[in-house]
């Protein structure tokens, strides 16, 4: 299990093109000032991820590593987390200390989710073009992320996805956990996430998704004490 | 407990058990992107080519390593790495050699060697070639020396198998049929091993080591080696 000490490790789920990318650059540009930032991407199939972090300069160079997951991003998240870990490991030992380290999953399905012993919470990123219905569909990045992001608000009327009715079905399904509304893009709804991110590498403690909450928050201590 | 060895064997050889073995290909990937693999036969071939190279290396140095004390242990570890021409070779045997250890660990399995060894593996004080860590979690999982050695081979085997069937695509079934025909060779490359020491290492595999070259700058890929 992961130990309380050192950087945060936040991981960034979610299909593929829902802005996942974008929302680790974004929060790069905004918390680079305050915290020391590193991350990790996960590319399916080339770097364009690590190298569209790299290009953005969001991060200083180096801090951005990229794992190829041999075709099998859910696997290298959720259960054999070897080379993501080799990845984090060597970030936090180059940049030492880190104040907070995000892991960047390869677009997936609704059934991908974070190992406990790779992060410590997780942010789950879909979008309204995806379809209204998604977080109705549950799925444990939707149920158990620590944090859910609607992204990409700003087209729900081009595409005809009712906000409320996401809104909705998320609290159903995530009982306190927060469901956050966004455009990352134009950075609508992004001091909230921001100030998300903030409390969490801070204080180490966040809301669990009451649905499938995981044992080890019952107690109100939201980090991993193992 | 009769057995036992048995049970341990299967379980640091099945796939599941997290060494991150599942994203390299040991330059697979480049044979691939080269048109040098493009079915059943290609794989097979290769993982030939693949299994006599860990016969005069890892394999020797997984025996080596077999409850070796922790100065032996360091001695042959940097003696394998010397056989690993490649920058990515050499990564993916020490970075799933890392992980593999710190697993092994993580069961709880108490060996002052083996803790010793993962420690300093992960300190960066010595390569922890997966190999090596084998031979020096063997002994404490109850497993014999050429036991140790089939599971090694055996993983190598399974793990470079799915590689190529996910790249050409193969079927489940043809993938499983040429993994099924590859225990001669398995068993061939164990009994080779035997012959060798330490100081004797070698591997020569050129052309795999040409393609783990050219895969470092390989744009689309799907795996780290």
């Amino acid at each position: 299990m992961l130990r309380r000490e050192g950087p945060l490790r936040l991981g960034v789920g979610g299909p593929v093109g829902s802005g996942k990318t974008a929302l680790v650059a974004e929060l790069c540009r905004r918390l680079g000032g305050e915290l020391e930032l590193a991350a990790v991407t996960n590319d399916i199939y080339t770097r364009e991820d690590a190298e569209f972090l790299q290009r953005a300069a969001v991060l200083p160079e180096g801090r951005v590593a990229a794992v190829e997951t041999g075709g099998c991003p859910h696997t290298a998240i959720r259960d054999d987390v070897s080379m993501n870990l080799e990845a984090v490991e060597a970030l936090e030992r180059d940049f030492a200390p880190l104040d907070l380290v995000f892991v960047e999953s390869g677009g997936d399905n609704l059934a991908a989710s974070f190992s406990p012993e790779l992060v410590h919470a997780s942010i789950y990123v879909i979008d309204v073009a995806g379809g209204d219905k998604v977080p109705r569909k549950g799925g444990p990045g939707v149920t158990r992320s620590e944090l859910l992001i609607v992204n990409k608000t700003d087209l729900a009327p081009l595409v005809g996805a009712d906000l409320s009715v996401m809104d909705r079905d998320a609290r159903a399904l995530r009982g306190e956990a927060p469901t956050l509304f966004a455009s990352v893009l134009h950075g609508d709804g992004m001091e909230d996430v921001v100030g998300w991110v903030r409390a969490a590498v801070e204080h180490r403690e966040w809301v669990p998704a009451t649905s499938t909450a995981r044992a080890d928050h019952h107690h109100g201590d939201g980090a991993h004490a193992h | 407990m009769r057995g036992a060895p048995l049970l341990r064997a299967l379980q640091v050889s099945d796939t599941a058990f997290p060494t991150g073995a599942f994203s390299h290909s040991m330059g697979l990937e480049a044979f691939y992107e080269a048109g040098e693999l493009a079915g059943a036969e290609d794989l097979d071939r290769l993982a030939r080519l693949h299994l006599s190279s860990l016969a005069t290396s890892d394999c020797v140095a997984l025996r080596a390593a077999y409850a070796a004390d922790l100065e032996e242990l360091f001695r042959v570890d940097a003696l394998l790495s010397a056989t690993k021409l490649t920058r990515e070779l050499r990564a993916a045997s020490s970075s799933t050699g890392r992980r593999f250890l710190a697993s092994v660990v993580a069961l709880g399995v108490e060996d002052g060697t083996l803790l010793a060894l993962t420690r300093a593996a992960r300190a960066g004080e010595t390569p922890g070639n997966a190999a090596v860590g084998y031979g020096a979690a063997a002994p404490a999982l109850g497993m014999g020396a050429d036991e140790a050695v089939l599971a090694y081979l055996y993983a190598s085997a399974a793990s470079l198998v799915a590689a190529g069937q996910k790249l050409i695509p193969l079927g489940g079934g043809a993938a499983q049929r040429i993994l099924f025909g590859l225990a001669e060779a398995l068993l061939k490359a164990s009994e080779e091993s035997a012959g060798l020491e330490a100081d004797d290492m070698y591997a020569f595999a050129p052309a795999v080591d040409v393609r783990s070259m050219l895969h470092e700058r390989q744009r689309t890929r799907l795996y780290i080696s």
